[in-house]
């Protein structure tokens, strides 16, 4: 397992093994393949993190990895979790310049 | 560590959320064609319908080809929503003006994907982009044409207009 990126309570490590990631929520592991992976992004990327400041809703329901996985983030965890996932694809450009 | 990212995914992940957006553009401008088609049966224009009726279509087979080519690639396609849009037109003019200004909004927004594609070094999207560059260009053509034919003839009646529109849909 390799550590691609850490964001407060949040991790992400990619097996070479598996050629799976697995995400650590602050206890929980979730093991994704780079699509699941490729589609957690994009559900954090729609959060609008504007309504969350307006106060229209303070707590995100994501249903992960085809529902198999379902988890009530905070706006906080959303924010670090977009930072996450931010640093964790960068972390993997980097692979791709320095192989 | 293994490069798996680059192994699933063929294209840059920022190329292919932009993408993504525009698969959401030409979603929108097909929405957007079919709203002038419709203004255009309801005034009796059939060949200007005719015309809007298949840029609608058109739009959606760009839309499909981006899509493919989200997915064909390793990468996770989005399906768009779109938002309403404008059912309300004073002139075939008008119609035919707003089309124009859409085309050279699509225009600008392949361009930067070209634009990004290059910057990211990826060539495979920048390679795949330049049909819809030539395809811009042929669209604001045609676009500009029907402006000048409906220009030209002031004097006619609308429906004589229409008629001169229908050599846009054999030039197609
Ligand atoms: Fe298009
Ligand atoms: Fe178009």
């Amino acid at each position: 397992m390799n550590l691609l990126y850490t964001y407060q309570k949040f991790s992400i490590f990619q097996s070479d093994v598996t050629r799976n990631f697995q995400v650590d929520f602050a206890g929980k592991s979730v093991s994704m393949s780079f699509c699941e992976l490729l589609s957690f992004r994009e559900k954090l990327k729609r959060i609008d993190l504007q309504t969350h400041f307006e106060g229209a809703d303070s707590v995100e329901i994501l249903s992960l990895c085809n529902k198999r996985h379902l988890f009530i983030f905070d706006t906080l965890d959303i924010i670090h979790l977009k930072e996450l996932v931010r640093g964790a694809f960068i972390s993997m450009a980097y692979q791709n310049v320095l192989v | 560590m293994k490069d798996i990212a680059r192994q699933e995914l063929s294209i840059h992940i920022e190329v292919m959320d932009m993408l993504n957006d525009q698969i959401q553009k030409e979603a929108q401008s097909s929405t957007a064609y079919l709203a002038m088609a419709s203004w255009c049966d309801q005034q009796g224009l059939e060949n200007s319908a005719q015309f809007f009726y298949a840029q609608a279509e058109e739009e959606r087979t760009h839309m499909m080809k981006i899509f493919r080519f989200i997915n064909d690639n390793g990468g996770n396609a989005m399906a768009p929503a779109t938002s309403a849009v404008n059912h309300d037109f004073t002139s075939l003019e008008e119609v035919f003006s707003d089309a124009l200004a859409h085309e050279v909004g699509i225009t600008k927004s392949i361009h930067k994907l070209v634009a990004k594609s290059r910057a990211e070094h990826d060539y495979a999207t920048d390679a795949f982009l330049q049909w819809f560059v030539t395809e811009q260009m042929e669209e604001e053509q045609t676009m500009r044409r029907a402006l000048d034919i409906l220009k030209l003839g002031e004097k006619m009646s609308l429906l004589q207009l229409d008629e001169r529109i229908a050599e846009l849909n054999t030039a197609q």
